[in-house]
């Protein structure tokens, strides 16, 4: 089974703090959306909100546009994988499992069969017997995540599925995770504070700030054309700077142009000064391995971050010394256009 | 602080390799002095004194103890009233413990309340309540009468069915104390899976609550059963004297047999089993553990 959910207009209050100030959401049945933000966000509250632990003020919830707002937890359907697995440690692993139904008072022969089903899925096949306590946090991840999946839920919620996991195991684990819910088709709604987490494994990515959903779009979508300069200083590293209206000559500042560091590039000095183009004394170039990161002090625009390929010569680039960059394709410039106030400090350069 | 650490760490843990124990410093033996001494005076010495009466004349009065068939009803009565009390008082006392983790403020004020103020209040004190409540035209007989439910003055004073009820109530706050750390600290998250994974109030009383609260209720049932073995006042007020217990044998023949002797026997004997309920007890669920020794 799944479904589209749909989250309108949902607002939680917790004592005084308003933590969802009004969060809409949809997703299409089988899509898998994961809302990234920083901590005090309200993304673990709005998962919260969905599987009916958490009570909402104002608002709804809908699976397949059935409202399931006053609906009890456990009559929701969904499948919840928690970030401390809360596994029942006096169960075996197949018992875990296999518990949706058991509290479903499906017959034994069906639990054990599911169980089975659900151990071959998540590739523990030879552990139905084992007591949680007896696995390793990854097989401990495998096993909440068959007992989510197990009584074929209506949405699957994960709640920081990976942030106990190490980092070679998370990263094993994100395509696992994928794979199974392409498989099973689950509409899925994951919770993280990881951006590399939710760009890899989501379908669509739901970044929050302050209780608000402020953007959600695919991966691309976002890091190319992100709503506004908190989305574009979340994702990733850019540039900032004023942008001067459509043709750059305007005196007005009409919006904020987001410029990736990876999308500039060393200059001559004869290079004609464009829109994009930088200059300034060399503050700072430092060798990363797969990449240099150089920064300019760029006159008005300020502080400006540049990210070259490892085979770029920068034998003559040392801290003072003048330099150029550019972003050649105006195409990947994103301007967010201002109907508002200005940043409170413009030109700026976050990391 | 430091020093003691080590040491009893080292002590519960077979160690992979030796390790020197650290002297006992000059501080500590001058702390524990006081108590030492002050066990020593105020039990050791009667401890001496009993065992030594009770082994006079090649044991005599032991053989007397353990060969009196009023001794032995009295010892298997008082194994069974213990177990009996020990079962309905950690039964309450779990539900008691609940009801003050997910009870409203109100609820859970009053509940706490009543528990400090009967730990507070004398066993003396709180069997003599239950006493005017049982006796033929007592406190209970009154509201039953005013309600229209009794005619003739109750008959309960002095019988099986009059004792419970008074010895639960003095044991209650022990079972309680021991099951609401254990209640508070219940995962909420495995809570949560089991109402998101669809079970209902029971399913998730018998998966995550009893589980969680299992070694708690046993260690609460061991330390009230232990001290229901010496239950005295209450089943001698309110049970009678078809209600005798070991304490109350222990009693009469000091006071009316005047077989002091004997008595002696049958105090080390009570409390000869008594330590042995607790070591057996110890040995099976590790409870000692759980009383802060770490």
């Amino acid at each position: 089974m799944t479904v589209g959910l749909t989250v309108d207009d949902v607002r939680v209050t917790l004592g005084d703090n308003e933590v969802l100030k009004g969060v809409t959401l949809h997703a299409e049945p089988g899509e898998f959306v994961t809302l990234l933000g920083a901590s005090g966000s309200g993304k673990s509250t709005l998962l919260n909100v969905v599987a009916g632990l958490q009570d909402v003020d104002r608002g709804a919830v809908l699976f397949d546009g059935v409202d399931v707002t006053r609906r009890a937890p456990r009559h929701r359907k969904v499948g919840v994988v928690f970030q401390s697995y809360a596994l029942f440690p006096h169960l075996t692993v197949a018992e875990n499992i296999a518990f949706p139904l058991h509290a479903a008072r499906r017959p034994r022969a069906e639990r054990a069969a599911t169980a089975q089903r659900m151990l071959d899925l998540v590739q523990l096949a030879g552990f139905a017997d084992r007591k949680p306590e007896s696995l390793s946090g990854g097989q401990r991840q495998r096993v909440a995540l068959a007992r989510a999946l197990a009584a074929d839920p209506a949405v699957l919620l994960l709640d920081e599925p990976l942030a106990a996991l190490d980092k070679q195991l998370r990263e094993q684990m994100q395509v696992e995770i994928t794979r199974i819910q392409r498989h099973v088709g689950t509409t899925t709604v994951a919770v993280t504070h990881d951006q590399v987490e939710a760009l890899t494994m989501s379908d669509r990515v739901a970044i929050m700030h302050d209780g608000r959903l402020v953007q959600c779009a695919t991966p691309e979508e976002l890091y190319r054309r992100p709503a506004d300069e908190y989305v574009a200083r979340f994702l990733g590293e850019a540039n900032l700077v004023e942008a001067h209206g459509p043709d750059g000559r305007s005196p007005v500042v009409t919006g904020t142009a987001v410029v990736r560091p990876e999308d500039l590039q060393l200059v001559d000095a004869d290079t004609p000064a464009g829109r994009w183009v930088f200059e300034g004394p060399v503050q700072l170039v430092s060798f990363q391995g797969s990449r240099y990161r150089l920064e300019l002090l760029a006159g008005h625009a300020g502080t400006i971050l540049c990210s070259l390929p490892p085979h770029t010569d920068v034998g003559a680039l040392s801290p003072g010394v003048h330099a150029r960059v550019a972003c050649l394709d105006p195409g990947l410039v994103h301007v967010i256009d201002h109907r508002r106030p200005a940043l409170d400090h413009v030109p700026e350069v976050v990391a | 602080m430091t020093d003691q650490l080590t040491l009893r760490r080292s002590a519960a843990r077979p160690a992979p390799r030796a390790r020197p124990r650290p002297a006992p410093s000059a501080e500590r033996v001058v702390l524990l002095a006081a108590p030492l001494l002050f066990l020593a005076l105020m039990l050791a010495a009667p401890l001496a004194e009993l065992l030594g009466r009770s082994l006079a004349d090649g044991g005599a009065a032991l053989r007397t103890a353990l060969g009196s068939a009023v001794f032995l009803d009295a010892v298997w009565r008082t194994l069974w009233l213990a177990l009996v009390a020990t079962l309905v008082t950690v039964g309450l006392g779990t539900v008691y413990a609940l009801a003050v983790a997910v009870g409203p403020a109100w609820v859970r004020a009053f509940l706490v309340a009543g528990l400090l103020v009967s730990l507070w209040t004398s066993v003396m004190v709180r069997t003599f309540g239950w006493m005017l409540l049982e006796l033929p035209t007592g406190a209970l007989y009154w509201l039953l009468h005013n309600l229209g439910l009794a005619d003739a003055p109750l008959q309960v004073f002095q019988t099986t069915a009059a004792m419970y009820p008074a010895m639960v109530a003095v044991m209650l706050p022990f079972a309680v104390l021991a099951v609401l750390g254990p209640v508070t600290a219940i995962d909420r998250d495995l809570l949560a899976a089991a109402a998101v994974s669809g079970a209902g109030p029971l399913l998730t009383f018998r998966t995550v609550v009893l589980p969680s609260l299992r070694g708690a209720m046993i260690s609460g049932g061991v330390l009230v059963f232990v001290m229901s073995l010496g239950f005295y006042v209450t089943p001698l007020l309110l049970g009678g004297p078809s209600n005798l217990t070991v304490s109350g044998l222990i009693n009469a023949q000091l006071r009316t047999a005047n077989r002091i002797d004997v008595g002696a026997a049958m105090s080390v004997l009570l409390i000869a089993g008594t330590v042995g309920a607790y070591l057996i007890a110890d040995r099976l669920f590790r409870v000692s553990e759980r009383w802060g020794g770490r």
